[in-house]
């Protein structure tokens, strides 16, 4: 089980795409898939030059579809585990060693990254409120116990990455994915990271008034299924 | 015959005419022109003959006949959208698979 492959959906990053890239390559990762999501700069162009294998969605068509484009593809590519992280800069790229190693030694299916189990989080109180509520909604609605709920850093098997359906394009993919976790029985583990917070990255995350959308998009879902 | 009953038939002949037009050019499926025009004969028959929802109110046990109408006009609008809904989340998952085979096409790779 050694073939990884780093999943990056990215809109309108060129400004911090290839400094993530770089962060990556040091880290020892060299298969990177960029799914670039329609974006109207030079995201594709930087990210190619940077090493990463680029798939570009003609339309924006959001992070989960992003997401899927860019995982079905790392398992055509024969990808043991694939690891999904955000494109801003957000993410610390030291962290994943510690989040592949339950997958890796077939402890855990998936690997969820959690900023609230180290409690040096520097999470904005809003957001943390936000996040914690959707942790206990997941609780209930699902069964799945996590400290956080809208963390964009995994780490999947084949199996894994196989039998999770992600069909919401949008934001709501991160509740969707772990309404397939429950599912379809996997075996999963939250694992502590970081998550630097900057402006940037603030501004390019989810809004407030967004999660009470992914919500209700959650409910919806729930009922008419 | 008060002059909205003469604007509602006049409109639904409107309606019918245009459901005509669009069925010729088969934009509008056989069945699609006939669920048409038969909500469009019934406005007719309403804006016509007023009393006549005064029959179909009784059997539901609603008050007045116009009640019924307006009443049946909100469910069937609520229902046609929903199903909009349901079109238009289709719509938007089919175009996410166009745009995932086409990025996958350009990156060049066969996939089954």
């Amino acid at each position: 089980m050694k073939n990884i492959f780093v999943v990056i959906p990215a809109f309108n990053e060129e400004r911090k795409i290839e400094r993530v890239l770089q962060g990556l390559k040091e880290h020892g990762y060299s298969n990177i898939i960029v799914v670039d999501d329609g974006s109207s700069d030079n995201t594709s162009k930087i990210a190619k030059k940077a090493g990463a294998v680029v798939l570009r969605h003609v339309i924006n068509r959001g992070q989960g579809a992003a997401l899927k484009t860019g995982i079905d593809y790392a398992l055509e590519e024969g990808a043991d585990i694939i690891v999904t992280f955000d494109a801003d800069g957000q993410h610390n790229p030291a962290d994943l060693a510690a989040l592949i190693k339950p997958v890796k030694s077939g402890e855990a299916d998936i690997a969820l990254g959690s900023r609230f189990i180290k409690s040096d989080s520097n999470t904005p109180f809003v957001r943390k409120l936000f996040l914690k509520g959707g942790a206990i909604l997941f609780r209930v609605l699902y069964g799945i116990k996590l400290t956080d709920s809208h963390n964009g850093l995994r780490a999947m098997n084949r199996k894994a990455a196989s039998s999770i359906e992600i069909t919401c394009d949008d934001m709501a993919h991160a509740s969707e994915i772990v309404e397939e976790v429950a599912k379809h029985k996997l075996r999963y583990k939250e694992v502590p990271v970081t998550i630097t917070y900057t402006d940037y990255s603030l501004s390019k995350g989810q809004s407030t008034l967004n999660s009470i959308r992914i919500l209700s998009r959650m409910l919806l879902n729930k009922l008419l299924k | 015959m008060e002059f909205i009953q003469i604007a509602g038939v006049v409109f639904a002949l409107f309606a019918i005419s245009r459901g005509y037009l669009k069925f010729r050019k088969k934009s509008l499926s056989l069945n699609g022109y006939l669920a048409w025009s038969a909500l469009w004969l019934g406005v007719i028959v309403i804006a016509v003959l007023p009393s006549s929802t005064g029959f179909l109110a009784g059997w539901l046990g609603i008050g007045r006949g116009i009640d019924v109408v307006v009443y049946l006009s909100i469910i069937l609008l609520y229902y046609l959208i929903f199903r909009v809904y349901l079109k238009l989340e289709e719509l938007r998952k089919d175009i996410t698979r166009l745009v995932r085979e086409i990025a996958y096409k350009r990156v060049g790779k066969k996939r089954k």
